[in-house]
């Protein structure tokens, strides 16, 4: 993921790359390294202040990589490089079992880049000052939905200023006629919560879809006066010997409509948008 | 009907002069001034959701659904805590949140107050900006809450959207928190930041109005060069004063003023006559301590700086241009129509005019003297901290210089390593300016592999100097021991960690011997080290300094005292003189 990271900064334009106190895990790519200009300092704090007066006399950033376990010895320089914003791009590799908090004082960001994620990379035109870029990896077991018969269903019935809000989803970006949103598993805290406010805060119809269990930790939200009939959820039950009949009591409760359906033709789509009751479709895994 | 607490009252004026309406509001005592303040003013919008997670949540489809900043508040304790998974996830997916968390009782914190966690910076690294707000009592905890809470709120769209927190302390009295006597909100100080400028002509016009103008330029380097002429068409097209040290990297113009040595020696008196209108900034710092001379006076200030960023060192920001230098004062000078006066210029060459340099004896100033005026065009320098950076200040450099040096935080460790990062990057002859301690602290980097053009001045007064010219033995007798940390160290063995050539000076013959060799071509690096006296060097300089000043009546009457009864009692005279 390293040699991701030196390809990414490289097609930006940027050749210089300081390296300190590299443990013998993380030798760079020599492919990849031998296309900067390389330099090896020892001492790690030297090597920050050395990338500063760099950076600061080419003008342009100049990578800085270092362990994990020596970064504390590069604070002293990111500070100065901080307050004289000089863009040091340190990049560095760890088990991230110390904290890096207090290092979000001496650098703009601190990037954690995950498996896949390089994306969350700064363009270099985005890079004022120092930042540091924390190469890690994570996964996530959760299960994906596919919406696909459902979503057909409603582009014949929203409009391009609509919005659709899946969770989770299996299939890649389909053209619909309205807007499609996904949301990914480390955003399921809250996902009902957010959602009102999406579909409060919006003129245009909002939908919800997602699995049934996420409203186990979003249930408090239903009591809420602002609820109104432009709440539009479709849940989703993923686990065939589970029961939605307390969950749907409280929706009840709370004013909510819940129907439940076993599949998608027998759904009135059209009434379920245009009804004047807050609504939620539940569809069984029969 | 709005509560008396002054903190609230900045809180609620700022969220107006930024339209910033849309509040959740979850129950609770610690808010209850800002909550009441804000419930009947029909300018806000206020939503109740109890629990404080999903009241962040909530606020947080708001703020995604219509793209404005929406608040949230609540009391204090964990009810603050509940808001950090929508904090989180609104940092990550940009989102404008602004937690506003009631925060009591700071001193009997974990001591079994009720209600009391540290909330300070609580979310950590997922807001974009965090600020505590104590309880405003005088006049500059007005100003820096006043500060705060514009430099938080102006974090949330800055570059990328993302989520603030306003930690705000609020008395414990029940009484005071829901009291409600004001009609109205006395408006405060905004700061603006100008993005995307179309029209420059009203900054213009308000410049073209103004008597005295002093630009205040800082750190800065570009290598197109271009600032230094349209600095000297501003000074020509308004009535200013252009002031600058040598990290502004300008080339000399004999209009512009070498700020740094004057806030030395300007009195009380001179400072209110060279009071500016507006003060004018830009650079990543201003070494010049004139920065500070005309603080607190509630002078306009604008400051430019191109990533937009909030610098209110004089307490009076008004307006943040986030451009380069080069386009501000490009625009400025395009759009005047009138010509400098000079009157304000030439209040300052007078005093100028005054500065005298004595015959110095062989100190560190000496030799920085000696060494300016016989450097070669077109080099690099690095001032490593203190001396080196002042010394070199007072006196013009020759053309083409670009200077260097760590002033971000002003330390003393790193100069010789960033010094080497320089050089390394150009194949100009590269000088070092350092002292003993700082050259010594940064030892390491004499492995670093060297260019030839590498120049290294070592001024060794075996001690931190600095102590000798801020305290002096007269004062700590022990001051060698640790605090300026006193040494028999000769660089000289220090060199054969390295592969550079040694020169060394002890007095004024031999620095000018070997000073043509330091500055011309060699097949090597060349380290240069001269031996001087910390107590003289520090007597030489405070003498400089005194016999600079214009002394006030007040402060000839306050010498004459402190010669005759001491310091101690003069300065008890003076408390009571100005008590009454």
């Amino acid at each position: 993921m390293i040699s991701k990271v030196l390809e990414y900064y490289y097609s930006g334009g940027i050749r210089h790359l300081v390296e300190t106190q590299l443990d013998s895990s993380m030798c760079l790519n020599p492919d990849i390294a031998n296309l900067f200009n390389r330099v090896n300092i020892k001492d790690a704090r030297s090597a920050t202040f050395y990338s500063l007066g760099k950076a600061k006399m080419l003008q342009t950033p100049v990578i800085l990589v270092v362990d994990e376990n020596y970064l504390s010895s590069c604070y002293t320089g990111l500070t100065e490089a901080w307050l004289q914003r000089q863009p040091i791009i340190l990049i560095t590799y760890g088990s991230r079992d110390r904290s890096l908090a207090h290092f979000k004082r001496s650098v703009d960001r601190i990037i954690y880049i995950r498996d896949n994620r390089s994306n969350d990379l700064i363009n270099i035109d985005a890079i004022h000052g120092p930042i540091m870029i924390y190469v890690q990896d994570t996964n996530s077991d959760d299960l994906k939905i596919d919406y696909t018969p459902l979503l057909i269903k409603f582009d014949k019935l929203l409009t391009a200023q609509d919005t659709v809000y899946c969770y989770n989803p299996s299939e890649q970006d389909k053209p619909y006629q309205f807007l499609s949103h996904s949301i990914y598993p480390e955003y399921k805290y809250g996902l009902f919560s957010k959602y009102l406010g999406w579909a409060l805060g919006s003129k245009n119809t909002s939908i919800l879809c997602c699995p049934d269990h996420l409203i186990q930790i979003d249930l408090n939200i239903f009591n809420n006066s602002n609820i109104n009939k432009k709440v539009k959820i479709v849940l989703f039950q993923t686990n065939q010997n589970s029961s939605f009949d307390k969950e749907a009591l409280w929706l009840s409760n709370n004013n909510i409509n819940v129907e439940y359906y076993s599949d998608f033709e027998t759904i009135d789509y059209r009434k379920f948008i245009d009804s004047d009751f807050a609504n939620v479709i539940y569809i069984e895994n029969k | 009907m709005y509560t008396n607490l002054k903190q609230i009252q900045i809180i609620i004026s700022l969220l107006k002069q930024f339209s910033i309406k849309h509040i959740v509001v979850s129950p609770g005592t610690r808010h209850v001034a800002l909550v009441h303040s804000i419930e009947n003013d029909p300018f806000f919008k206020c939503y109740s959701v109890v629990d404080e997670r999903s009241a962040a949540y909530f606020a947080l489809g708001l703020s995604e659904s219509m793209d404005v900043p929406v608040c949230i508040t609540c009391t204090s304790a964990t009810a603050s805590s509940n808001y950090l998974p929508a904090i989180q996830e609104a940092f990550e997916r940009q989102i404008q949140l602004i937690a506003l968390t009631a925060d009591r009782s700071r001193y009997t914190r974990f001591h079994m107050e009720n209600q009391c966690i540290n909330q300070v910076d609580m979310y950590g690294d997922y807001v974009k900006h965090s600020v505590d707000l104590p309880e405003v009592k005088n006049d500059m905890d007005y100003l820096y809450v006043n500060r705060s809470v514009n430099e938080a709120l102006l974090a949330l769209n800055h570059h990328t959207k993302g989520p603030i927190q306003i930690n705000f302390l609020e008395p414990l009295s029940i009484k005071i928190l829901s009291e409600f006597p004001l009609d109205e909100i006395p408006q405060c100080r905004k700061i603006d930041r100008l993005d995307n400028i179309t029209d420059w002509h009203q900054y213009a016009d308000i410049l073209k109005n103004k008597k005295r103008i002093l630009v205040l330029c800082g750190g800065y380097f570009d290598t197109k060069k271009q600032l230094t002429n349209l600095l000297n068409d501003f000074f020509e097209s308004f009535n200013a004063v252009i002031s600058y040290d040598h990290f502004s990297n300008l080339t000399n113009n004999e209009v512009f003023i070498l700020a740094p040595f004057m806030a030395e020696v300007l009195n009380a008196k001179e400072i209110n006559e060279l009071q500016p209108d507006i003060v004018i900034s830009y650079g990543f710092k201003i070494y010049s301590e004139l920065r500070n001379k005309f603080n607190n006076k509630n002078i306009e200030h604008w400051h430019i700086d191109p990533e937009g960023k909030v610098n209110d060192f004089m307490n009076s920001l008004r307006k943040i241009f986030p451009y380069t230098p080069e386009v501000f004062f490009s625009n400025m000078v395009n759009l005047s129509n009138i010509k400098n006066n000079k009157l304000y210029y030439k209040k300052w060459i007078d005093r100028l005019s005054k500065i005298t340099i004595p015959n110095l004896p062989f100190t560190n100033f000496y030799v920085v003297k000696r060494l300016i005026s016989k450097l070669p065009e077109n080099i690099n320098i690095h001032l490593s901290v203190l001396n080196s950076i002042r010394l070199t200040n007072f006196f013009d450099l020759p053309q083409n210089v670009v200077c260097f040096g760590n002033i971000g935080a002003d330390g003393i460790d790193g100069a010789f390593s960033a010094f080497l990062g320089q050089a390394d990057s150009t194949d100009r002859l590269s000088l070092l300016i350092i002292g003993d301690l700082s050259y010594l602290y940064d030892l390491n980097a004499s492995m670093i592999k060297m260019d030839n053009h590498v120049r290294i001045l070592v001024i060794n007064n075996f001690s931190g100097a600095e102590f000798h010219y801020n305290m002096g033995v007269e004062r700590i007798p022990t001051l060698n021991k640790h605090i300026a940390a006193g040494h028999s160290t000769r660089i000289q063995e220090t060199v054969h960690l390295s592969d550079m050539e040694y020169l060394v000076a002890t007095n004024e013959v031999e620095l000018e011997n070997q000073m043509k060799k330091f500055l011309s071509p060699h097949n090597k690096p060349i380290l240069f080290e001269v031996l001087t006296n910390a107590i003289s060097d520090a007597e030489v300089l405070r003498k400089y300094y005194n016999d600079n000043r214009i002394l006030t009546t007040k402060n000839k009457i306050r010498i004459k005292l402190e010669n005759i009864v001491g310091e101690k009692v003069t300065s008890s005279l003076k408390r009571i003189i100005n008590k009454k």
